[in-house]
Parts: C-alpha cells; sequence; structure tokens
C-alpha cells in the first residue's frame, strides 16, 4: 500500500481549500469502502492525500423539510437510510434499494455520498491492470471477461458500468445534490452528477465531481401522491453483489392512466440508464396487465452488447416486464 | 505514451470493412482528429517500410506517431518503425492475445480516438 497522509478537516471550507491544494493527489475520505480498497489495491492513480470529512458537523442527517421533501446529509450511512421510518414512509423504492446495496457491514460503514461517487469495480481495474482508470489506455473489460460488470450499452473508452443502486433509485424520484465548490454551493440533478465516463481534471470518472469539490447533501423533492415506484436487482450472488441489471421505475398514474413515468436501468451501461423511450411509450397508457407485452420488446433497442454480457439485455427487459406487471397490480 | 500529431493506419478493418464500406463512425471520428490538429495518414501497407516512409513524408517524429492496427503483424511493424501502436480491438479474443506484446492503448471504436487523443494531452500536455 502507497504511503499516505491523512488531513482531518472540521469545516467544509478547510477540506476544500486541502483537496485544492493537492489537485488529484488528493480525495475526500468518509466511509472507506471503495476508497481504503483502491488503495489496498494499489491503483496507480489511489490518491496520497486523505481528507477526511468525518469530524465535519452537520453531514449526517435526515430531515423532513416543511414543503415534504427530505434533505439527506453526505455522512449518512447506508444503514441509517434503510433503516429510517421517514424514508420507508415516504420513498419506500428508494429503501428497498438501498437495502440490496451490499451486506449490513457495508451498509453500516458506506455514505450516501460515497455510495453515489463510487469507483467501478471492474476486476481489471481492481486488479491493477494498467487500464484507463489505473492510468494506462485500454480497457482489458472490453475483450476480457465482460460477463458480470461492465456495459452492454455501449461505452467510451472505459466499458465498466456505473455500480451504484442509489443513484439509480434516486433518479426516478427526480432528486438533486448540492455540491461545495471553491467557487460557493451548486446543485445538480442526480442524473446530472453521473452522466457515465467522462474526462475530469485528466482522468476517467463516472462523475462531474471535480477533486476540489465534496459532496454534501441530497435532496429528494416531496412524493407525488399519485406516484407507484418498484426497484428490482439481479446480481450473480443473492446474498449481496453488484447488479448485473436493475431497474428502478416510477410511474404517476391519474384514473388508471400514466401521466409520468421514470424508468431507470442501473448495472447495463456506465451511468444510470435513463429509458426515455419507454418512458415516452408509457405515457397516456392505462394500467394493464398487458402493458408489459406491449412496451418490453421496445425497450434498448440501441443495446450493444460485448461478447459474453448479451444476458443483461435479456435480464434488463425482463426487470420492465415484472416491474410493470407489479405496478399495473 | 507521448501526445501524438498523426495517426497512420491500413484502412481495412479501421475505416472501412473487407468489402471497402465505410464504417458509420469513421468519417465523424476523422473529422474530430482534424479539428484536434492530429494527421491522419492511410498507408496501403503496414509494414515497416512503409510506416518509415509515411513518418518521413510528412517530417514528422516517429514518438508522436500512434500506428492504428488489428493484427500482430501491424504491432510488430510499428514498433520496429518507431511508432506506438494503438490496438484497433476488432475481435475481442485476438486484442486479449495481442495485449501480451504490449501495445501503447486500444480503442474498440474509431470514434474513441478524438477522446484517446483528449486524453493522451490531458495527461501529457
Amino acid at each position: 500500500m502507497k504511503k499516505i497522509s491523512v488531513y482531518r478537516p472540521t469545516t467544509i471550507e478547510e477540506a476544500s481549500r486541502i483537496l485544492s491544494s493537492h489537485g488529484n493527489e488528493a480525495a475526500v475520505y468518509a466511509g472507506g469502502t471503495d476508497l481504503l480498497v483502491r488503495l489496498k489495491n494499489r491503483l496507480a492513480q489511489a490518491p496520497a492525500y486523505l481528507v477526511d470529512i468525518k469530524k465535519i458537523d452537520n453531514l449526517r442527517y435526515i430531515n423532513e423539510q416543511p414543503d415534504g421533501g427530505v434533505r439527506i446529509g453526505a455522512l449518512t450511512k447506508l444503514a441509517e437510510m434503510h433503516e429510517s421510518p421517514l424514508l420507508a414512509k415516504k420513498y419506500p423504492m428508494l429503501v428497498k434499494a438501498i437495502g440490496m446495496i451490499s451486506s449490513p457491514e457495508l451498509r453500516n460503514a458506506s455514505t450516501i455520498g460515497g455510495d453515489l461517487l463510487q469507483e467501478v469495480w471492474c476486476q481489471y481495474l481492481r486488479g491493477g491492470y494498467s487500464c484507463w482508470r489505473n492510468g494506462g489506455y485500454l480497457c482489458y473489460g472490453a475483450i476480457g471477461d465482460n460477463s458480470y460488470y461492465h456495459s452492454a450499452m455501449g461505452g467510451r473508452l472505459c466499458y465498466a458500468v456505473y455500480p451504484g443502486d442509489a443513484a439509480t433509485a434516486l433518479i426516478p424520484y427526480d432528486a438533486k445534490v448540492t455540491l461545495a465548490t471553491p467557487a460557493g454551493p451548486k446543485t445538480l440533478t442526480v442524473e446530472q452528477l453521473v452522466p457515465g465516463d467522462l474526462m475530469v481534471d485528466g482522468r476517467i470518472q463516472s462523475h462531474v465531481v471535480r477533486s476540489n469539490e465534496i459532496l454534501t447533501e441530497v435532496v429528494i423533492p416531496p412524493p407525488k401522491a399519485n406516484m407507484r415506484a418498484s426497484f428490482e436487482k439481479l446480481r450473480p450472488r443473492g446474498v449481496w453483489d453488484f447488479a448485473m441489471a436493475s431497474l428502478a421505475m416510477s410511474l404517476t398514474v391519474t384514473d388508471n392512466v400514466v401521466d409520468d413515468a421514470r424508468v431507470v436501468f442501473g448495472g447495463i451501461a456506465g451511468k444510470p440508464l435513463r429509458e426515455t423511450a419507454v418512458e415516452a411509450l408509457l405515457k397516456g397508457k392505462p394500467l394493464a396487465q398487458s402493458l408489459a407485452g406491449e412496451i418490453v420488446p421496445q425497450a434498448l433497442a440501441n443495446a450493444a452488447p460485448l461478447k459474453y454480457n448479451a444476458m443483461k439485455i435479456e435480464m434488463a427487459k425482463g426487470l420492465l416486464a415484472s416491474g410493470l406487471t407489479a405496478l399495473s397490480a | 505514451m507521448k501526445a501524438i500529431d498523426a495517426v497512420v493506419f491500413h484502412p481495412v478493418g479501421i475505416t472501412v470493412d473487407g468489402s471497402g464500406q465505410p464504417y458509420p463512425d469513421a468519417a465523424p471520428a476523422l473529422e474530430e482528429l482534424d479539428a484536434l490538429g492530429v494527421k491522419v495518414i492511410p498507408v496501403s501497407t503496414l509494414s515497416v517500410a512503409a510506416l518509415r516512409a509515411a513518418v518521413a513524408d510528412a517530417s514528422l517524429s516517429p514518438d508522436r506517431v500512434i500506428c492504428l492496427t488489428d493484427s500482430e503483424q501491424g504491432v510488430l511493424a510499428a514498433r520496429e518503425a518507431g511508432v506506438q501502436p494503438v490496438l484497433m480491438m476488432n475481435d475481442p479474443d485476438e486484442a486479449m492475445r495481442l495485449t501480451s506484446l504490449n501495445p501503447a492503448g486500444g480503442i474498440v471504436s474509431l470514434h474513441e480516438l478524438p477522446d484517446f487523443v483528449r486524453l493522451l494531452l490531458a495527461r501529457r500536455p
């Protein structure tokens, strides 16, 4: 493991200054369930300076807002979200998704901020191969074993999938995040936060957060009274694993007709994939058990599976069928 | 790997298929490379002599040129000519085998090459 230095700032401003002074050599350290593994894996791009933000007050909370929405501090543990009666009452689909992330032990350590911004779990990257995300210039996942953790929807240099479930489940609720930046707070939708592989400060990453920015909060709007939502996840090991395919879906329904829809697949692309073509097809349709048969064949028309992962598309379509059937019941 | 000034390739398997039909992503990618100031140099064969001639004719420094290839012969010729071999990973199994020759990089599709160049510039300005 490389030699590291740890800072323990007590304010966001102090943390931001430290991050700015070290550039890509520094990283925010919170739960550590991703970052410390990257260090142990001896990845070339693992940081040399950890900015431990756990001493910063007021980043760990789940607060109901006057408008009925909820704000969640970035240091809130996934376990705290999973056990929150407030979240269970307002956003049961999110709570279900959180409960399917890794194991109880890891949910006790992992934070919501870290889950949203985690590095991909490609076995080649984590195995120290010199790939795009590890200082190299080639994606081994695109040409090697891509059965589980690689995109079936194309890629951009890196073909690993975005692994987070929380982002996938937050998008149907139109959730936003707040970033602390040197220029002041910045608000993004979760979709904008994780747009898939892109170059940020000379690195390929799944999210837009720069090396001197800190995710501080997740903001979920008040739940819609007529919204139905579902989350399902298929994984290599049922006890705990990353998604081979997952689906977070919400339908807003009036008089048994779909007014609005959010269909977001996880585990099949380099980002939580909003299937807007399916969302458009669903709008104006009456809810019925026959809906799945009509919609599913038209889903994921842009699929581009790699050699060993075409089954992910079938899995994703199966999730769409079961989700629509469940929400139509 | 160094920043690059040019990309050299034999068109079959890179910009056109075996019957000479252009790949749909080829033209936009080549235009983007041009906008990035990267010269695009097709050669009739991936021999050491042809690569050296292409580099000399364009007055380029060989270590700032990449040779895009999907074959062992192309990787070896590029190395001998002093240019940087980059795999066009058309066949995954063959590409994985060719990684043992330690190419400078690899792409799945030509549309990725402009991003390859941008990342290279960001890392090695």
